[in-house]
């Protein structure tokens, strides 16, 4: 085998013991490994499945009643279903912080049902789900009271690590890492913006306006939208735009296709001709002659005429119904220097922007996960 | 049938939304049609996904070459979709742990954020960070200072990359106050407030009437290019 093929797996190799070498000193001399992630624990939500325990909004308590009864009252108001816990059956309220089912009181000056200081109630049910509620910690907060170590983020920051290492090896040249980076990214992405599709339009704006009772019961309890019928057309205009995944009758789905094109064409008719065409050659008309306080300004003046001239030599290149031969020609000129300008500046911006992803990435690989800066 | 109703729903569906502009109570209207228009949207996403399934499942079963890949792609997406559909690990709100849909599908630390954290940002942000490399290479080989419009183009990258940075400052901090529009950070202010707006301008202008024309022609059914072929 040749040097040249024999190069690259020994560099990866090497820096896999560098890497390797540098992992086991962090974690015996300073207790923590690159990429560790910790998080700390804020509080808990409790659920509660067990019959007889019920979820009370006003008061914001689980509790637990003698009989069991729950009646449910539907609020014309709020356009749902609201949970009535009658006061009299109410046998203890669940303690978040000391973790135990209580006898109930209520708070002499915001009126709702608190936890009292009383003994607990014995025998009552335990939560069946408890979710923590957590916020992100500095490694140097390791090992403060309530931050622990956190398996799936550290887990995260080594694979975002890791992929990031398989895109910058398309540098060296097309490879298996970087096909498996792109077709991770292609299969997620297309199923990310399916769910956020989802949960951000067809939620709240369609099964929301169509039904609204059962989106505010289940998932948006804050949703106080009354039906509206006319929705069902939207519905039928989705199940037609799906049915080009059938392999006969593709037409059908014209119909709602042509919907959003004329949509979009009547929309930006009229948006681009006010924002870009009339309110930019507003911003171009401009006093050739600046007078402040009394005196000329050169400078502005200079600048305005400049603009209006340039914007004028461009326009004139762009006006391609006469030939650009003389005078005319010459104004084209010129606007295409105006152009590369225009390029010039507008290359050197996107060079900056892609350094400044660069080095945010840099930043993560040295940062985030080896911890060699910050 | 099949084309005549399609152009009129387009011509009718874009009229409203133009004469909504001009009249005032129909403002509604026009917001209504842009609601319908993003769920549509979001609908159409759907097919997105169906014609990515279709085309990994046929090179999957074709066995074509690099089909692991399109495993790849087809269990990324099935994972995914999976867990932000069905909330896989979210929470309930706190107000309302009885209702196990009401936490935000993207709650921090689900799997979902997860995904999004840890495999999509690293991966696109990589991906774009890499045309650092392939733009300068690209102008190392391209920008060759032929003629005057290649040596305009050059000049102005190469005074607005110094002016923007700290080395625009670094090389012309010696040039006194009064001739502040002659140093590099200077000079970019000039390009940028001057030049740059007015190319841009008449690009917005020239992009202005292009969306236009075209709006026009399909709101008048002179375009029909959106309906397909006739077979």
């Amino acid at each position: 085998m040749n040097r040249a093929k024999l190069a690259p797996p020994l560099i990866g190799g090497l820096l896999l013991v560098v890497l390797g070498s540098w992992i086991l000193v962090s974690t015996l001399v300073r207790h923590r490994f690159p990429g560790a992630q910790y998080r700390q624990q804020i509080g808990t939500i409790d659920v509660f499945d067990a019959e007889g325990v019920s979820w009370s909004e006003e008061d914001q308590l689980w509790v637990l009643e003698v009989d069991a009864a729950i009646t449910s009252v539907w609020d014309a108001e709020r356009r749902q279903w609201v949970l009535e816990v009658d006061e009299a059956a109410i046998a203890a309220v669940w303690d978040a912080e000391r973790r135990q089912w209580v006898p109930p009181q209520r708070d002499p000056e915001t009126g709702t049902l608190v936890p009292s200081e009383e003994p607990a109630v014995r025998e009552a049910p335990l939560p069946d789900r408890v979710w923590q509620r957590q916020r992100g910690a500095a490694a140097a907060q390791a090992g403060e009271p309530d931050v622990h170590f956190c398996w799936s983020q550290t887990v995260g920051v080594w694979i975002a690590a890791l992929l990031t290492l398989c895109v910058f090896s398309f540098l060296y040249q097309d490879n298996p890492f970087y096909k498996l980076a792109e077709s991770l990214v292609v299969g997620v992405s297309a199923a990310y913006l399916m769910v956020v599709g989802f949960w951000t339009m067809v939620v709240p704006n369609l099964i929301g306006k169509l039904w609204p009772d059962f989106v505010a019961r289940h998932v948006i309890p804050e949703h106080r939208e009354p039906a509206q019928a006319i929705y069902y057309v939207v519905l039928v205009l989705s199940l037609m735009l799906l049915w080009r995944l059938s392999p006969r009758g593709g037409w059908i789905a014209r119909w709602p296709l042509a919907f959003v094109i004329g949509i979009t064409a009547g929309f930006r008719l009229i948006a681009h001709l006010e924002a870009d065409f009339a309110i930019q050659i507003q911003a171009t008309i401009l006093p050739l002659i600046v007078r402040e306080n009394g005196t000329y300004n050169l400078w502005f003046a200079l600048r305005n005429t400049a603009i209006v001239f340039s914007v004028f030599a461009c326009l004139t290149y762009f006006f391609f119904s006469i030939e650009h031969t003389g005078l005319v020609g010459r104004m084209a000129r010129l606007g295409i220097g105006v152009l590369m300008i225009t390029f010039g500046a507008g290359f050197a911006y996107t060079v900056m922007g892609r350094i400044t992803l660069l080095t945010q990435r840099l930043e993560f690989l040295l940062g985030d996960w080896l911890r060699l800066i910050g | 049938m099949k084309r005549t109703i399609p152009i009129i729903i387009a011509a009718v569906a874009g009229l409203v939304m133009v004469v909504a502009f001009f009249v005032p109570p129909l403002i509604d209207w026009r917001e209504t049609a842009e609601e319908w228009f993003n769920i549509l949207a979001a609908v159409a996403m759907i097919l997105g996904g169906a014609s990515i399934l279709a085309m990994h499942l046929r090179r999957i079963s074709d066995q074509k070459r690099g089909w692991g890949f399109s495993l790849v792609t087809l269990i990324a997406f099935a994972i995914t979709l999976s867990v932000g559909l069905f909330k896989v690990g979210v929470p309930p709100m706190a107000e309302y742990p009885d209702r196990p849909w009401t936490g935000e599908y993207i709650t921090h630390g689900a799997p979902l954020w997860w995904i999004f954290q840890y495999l999509i940002v690293p991966i696109t942000a990589t991906m774009f960070s890499l045309l650092a490399f392939f733009v300068a290479s690209a102008a190392f080989r391209a920008f060759r200072a032929k003629n005057a419009e290649a040596v305009l183009l050059l000049g102005t990258a190469f005074i607005v990359l110094l002016g923007r940075s700290y080395a625009g400052t670094l090389l012309t901090g010696w040039v006194p106050e009064s001739y502040a529009a002659l140093t590099l950070p200077g000079m970019t202010d000039t390009i940028m407030g001057v030049f740059n707006t007015a190319g841009q301008r008449a690009i917005m202008i020239g992009i202005a009437l292009g969306i236009a024309s075209t709006s026009l022609k399909i709101l008048l059914g002179i375009d029909r290019s959106y309906l397909g072929n006739r077979h």
